[in-house]
């Protein structure tokens, strides 16, 4: 799943003479020996093939996408039930909630947190993460393609799914004009924080060579601290201070709520701003664990 | 049989000597289970701190049922864990020498390792089961023990009667692990809840197609002493356990019958 | 022993259609795609016998060993194999064969290979002095003891390939149906593979089949082979048969003294009035004074023709080159390849 064809790895046993700062300058830098937006074809080529990835496990990926639609259904029943033994706990009305309860799984689902551990597993294993530093595509804006063409691929199931969801869930276009023109921003915010969040977990394979269980673990409780399940103002307070202080609710309950008309005005203003502090946030902390990492493997050979 | 009973218990011993050699993955495997089965507890503790009642259901009523399903699925977890394997063993090859050895196939294929998860999804299952009966108001008699016992017994059989039909496609499919989460998935989200709260049709089919019913729900109502509104009568509830004793042979049956279309493809 | 008559087995798969929304149109339409990979075959075994089951990839060799050992069901035709069928009694007819797949391992990975030939046994139902008589002849016989406490993983090729044998055979199976044995190994470790299946063939009047890339191990082992080729027997017999009926040239080199270039040179017509060819110097580094002569064991007797060449030329010295088993197969494929 590379830009290959463009430039050979080089043979075995090459030393690259760039020293360790260099190749992270490159890798943090996109100061590749040609920069990425005069690769863009290449890059649309990386996106693709994942799209094409997608489609040709498209039974896989609907059964999957039949799991995010039970959980959906089940959400909506259960949520019924209770409101029906106490409708007045949540301010929102219960419609709302499973609209935002529909839209929250589907997110979780489109998340492509298996596509990036899995490829970045891949080239650390390989030991060819380096020489992706020193390709004209560098790996940043490969990991990028990929995620496109992941997210891409996901968006095409869930729209020919899409009435098999509104029946088991709820579907509502957004609460007003602001929310429609905001939900856009939140869930491009939410979908780096995400992809940045499942880069740091990938990387974790620098230093072990496993990494399918523990995303298996990662995306079990992050879709439950994400509000997925009971959004966040339902957790009772310690476990509500500690899940907003997580960047979990920031990928689903801050879009989703959004979308809905949970959070408004203000208030969505600042959630959107504070998506945008997890981005810079998880971003320098992606860099600086990446290049620890780099220089790791550029040191020790691996 | 007793002669397959012994092959069976010395390939059982090996595969748990086998797996002790990982240890580190044990932890991780285990803590899987644990979050695995722990998470959907959690939703439903954090969503009943706040409402009294999930379909008529308290808070402590809801444990036992959660805890007999989490039991049920353990007691079908630790034997039959390696059917999630099966596509593997099909697609690398490894299924042709289970073909040529003098024991049932179905045995090899479940001794072939010794799966750690599992430990963890029983964990779970004791550590809630306990939770449960110390808060909710059960009155145990030497008959409920007997029938709880019988009844989780069942719902292994029912999920094990599952899974071996959906395994068994890989004979024929390339990849059947998402159906296999999946129905996992339907066993776990509709299992966990009292099935009247998911409507008249879904209860229905979760009766009599899917017998989710009869795993957890049907068994906890009749030891919780509330049977209105199972949709069964009381006799048929008691009888539950049978339930899983059919619907297992019925998945054998089937994956026998797709064993006849094996093709041996992988190389 | 065995007896294999008008097997055939025909693969049906799904065909996806080319181009744009192929995979959609896969969901509607129902396009198959049919491949017979073993077509019509037939042959018998006697007990004791050893065959070698030859033929290129893909000519359908797997197939029919998969068939004759149960893990198939054929789409026509029978297989009796001890008077047992073999798909439709696994069981049974497991406990007569002994099967070893070069390259896929029947050992416990995890586990020291003391363990796995212990677990075999238990499989077999052995009982427990058979067992040990048999574990300390084979443990001698392959050389295994040095290794027998470490873990099947930690093994190397070769030793594991010995592991493998000796699990194959330990409950002493009338048939052995052997799938590339000695592929990967080295010299030695293929010698010693040869040895043990040699040996017990003649201490047990085991019946072995063998499938391999290698000829020597059919040249060393088997006294008959059956080519197969796109799914139909092209040859049964035996492996001398082969070689005077597909390849009955013999190759005479004979070495001309060095006389300074006096002597006559050996032409073409010359040869070719002793009813022999001439033909180029295969070997890596062509020798000055030296000839080589093709000609046909069934028409020519070597004896005249040296006799001739030895009256005629200065001859130094001779010796005959027989046709080798691989230059054998390889030109009775080379040669269905071209348009007949």
């Amino acid at each position: 799943m590379t830009a290959t064809g463009v430039v050979r790895d080089p043979p075995e046993g090459t030393t690259d003479p760039r020293t360790p700062a260099d190749v992270a300058e490159v890798l943090l830098g996109d100061a590749g020996p040609r920069p990425w937006w005069r690769q863009w074809r290449a890059l649309r080529r990386v996106a693709r093939a994942r799209t094409a990835v997608m489609f040709a496990y498209r039974n896989t990926m609907l059964l999957l996408l039949g799991v995010t639609v039970v959980q959906i259904f089940v959400l909506k029943r259960v949520w019924s039930a209770l409101y029906t033994a106490r409708p007045d706990v949540l301010a929102v009305p219960l419609h709302d909630l499973v609209v935002y309860l529909t839209l929250a799984n589907l997110i979780v689902w489109s998340f492509p947190t298996h596509t990036v551990t899995r490829h970045l597993r891949e080239r650390i294993r390989e030991g060819s993460v380096v020489f992706d530093l020193v390709r004209p595509v560098g790996f940043v804006p490969q990991l990028v393609a990929q995620l496109v063409g992941a997210l891409g691929g996901a968006v095409a199931i869930i729209v020919v799914a899409l009435p098999v969801v509104a029946v088991a869930g709820s579907l509502a276009p957004p609460a007003d004009a602001a929310a429609g023109a905001l939900f856009p921003v939140s869930l491009l915010c939410a979908y780096c924080i995400a992809g940045l969040l499942a880069v740091l977990l990938g990387m974790i394979a620098f230093w072990t060579l496993e990494t399918d269980g523990l995303t298996m673990l990662y995306v079990l409780v992050s879709s439950f601290l994400s509000g997925a399940l009971v959004p966040v103002s339902v957790f009772p307070g310690g476990l509500r201070t500690l899940v907003q202080w997580l960047p979990f609710q920031a990928t689903t309950y801050v879009p989703a709520s959004i979308y809905v008309g949970g959070i408004e005005g203000a208030d969505a203003l600042r959630a959107v701003g504070v998506q945008l502090g997890w981005v810079v946030l998880l971003g320098v902390g992606a860099a600086l664990v990446w290049r620890r990492a780099v220089r790791r493997v550029v040191v020790q050979g691996g | 049989m007793l002669d397959s009973a012994r092959v069976t218990w010395a390939l059982t011993r090996a595969a748990v000597r086998g797996a002790a050699q990982y240890r580190l993955n044990f932890v991780i495997l285990a803590l899987m289970g644990i979050a695995y089965q722990g998470s959907g507890f959690a939703f439903i503790a954090v969503v009943l701190s706040r409402y009294p009642s999930i379909g008529g259901w308290t808070f402590p009523q809801i444990a036992v049922l959660y805890a007999l399903r989490l039991l049920a699925h353990a007691v079908y977890l630790v034997p039959l864990y390696m059917l999630n394997e099966l596509d593997s063993l099909v697609r690398e090859g490894t299924f042709d020498r289970f073909l040529v050895r003098p024991l049932n196939p179905l045995l090899q294929v479940l001794t072939r390792r010794f799966s750690v998860n599992s430990l963890g999804d029983t964990v779970t299952a004791v550590g809630i089961l306990c939770y449960a009966s110390s808060i909710a108001d059960l009155r145990w008699t030497p008959m409920t023990v007997l029938y709880a016992a019988a009844a989780v017994l069942g719902g292994a059989l029912i999920e094990g009667g599952l899974a071996i039909a959906i395994s068994s496609m890989a004979f024929r499919f390339v990849e059947v692990w998402p159906a296999r989460y999946l129905a996992d998935h339907i066993l776990l989200n509709f299992g966990s809840y009292p099935l009247s709260v998911f409507g008249a049709v879904a209860q229905w089919v979760m009766t009599w197609i899917v017998p989710v019913a009869f795993v957890a729900w049907v068994p906890a109502a009749v030891i919780l002493d509330s049977t209105d509104g199972l949709g069964v009568s009381g006799t048929v509830a008691w009888l539950a356990p049978l339930v899983g004793a059919i619907w297992f042979c019925l998945g054998y049956q089937v994956w026998r019958f797709q064993l006849r279309s094996y093709e041996s493809t992988g190389n | 022993m065995i007896r294999v008559e008008g097997l055939t087995k025909e693969f049906v798969r799904p065909r996806r259609p080319p181009g744009r929304f192929a995979g959609l149109r896969t969901l509607v339409t129902r396009q198959v795609e049919r491949t017979v990979a073993v077509d019509d075959v037939t042959f018998d075994i006697r007990t004791g016998e050893m065959v070698g089951y030859l033929g290129p990839n893909g000519a359908g060799k797997s197939t029919t060993i998969k068939m004759m050992t149960g893990i198939l069901v054929p789409t026509s035709g029978s297989v009796d194999v001890g008077g047992v069928v073999p798909w439709r009694d696994r069981q049974r007819n497991a406990l007569q064969i002994g099967v070893v797949f070069g390259q896929r391992t029947q050992l416990w990975w995890d586990l020291p290979l003391r363990d796995s030939l212990d677990l075999v046994a238990t499989l077999y139902r052995m009982p427990p002095e058979t067992y040990r008589r048999q574990y300390r002849r084979f443990v001698d016989l392959l050389d295994m003891a040095e290794f027998l406490d470490r873990p099947v993983r930690q093994l190397s090729l070769g030793q594991r390939m010995r592991g493998d044998l000796a699990a194959a055979m330990l409950y002493q199976p009338r048939i052995l149906y052997l799938d590339e044995p000695t592929i990967g190994l080295d010299v030695v470790a293929k010698a010693t593979m040869r040895d043990f299946i040699e040996e017990v063939n003649r201490e047990h009047g085991t019946t072995v089949v063998l499938t391999t890339h290698d000829l020597a191990d059919v040249e060393r082992l088997c006294s008959r082979v059956i080519l197969i080729d796109h799914g139909r027997v092209l040859y049964d017999g035996s492996v001398a048969e082969l070689k005077s009926r597909y390849a009955p040239h013999r190759t005479l080199v004979v070495r001309v003294a060095g006389d300074g270039g006096q002597a006559e040179p050996i032409t073409a017509e010359r040869v070719a009035a002793l009813g022999a060819a001439l033909v180029a110097d295969e070997g890596e580094e062509p020798e000055p004074d030296t000839v080589r002569l093709r000609f046909e064991g069934g028409r020519t007797a070597a004896s005249d023709l040296i006799a001739a060449l030895a009256a005629e030329f200065s001859v130094a010295d001779v010796s005959i080159v027989e046709p080798d088993l691989e230059g054998v197969v390889r030109q009775i494929y080379s040669r269905r390849a071209l348009p007949a």
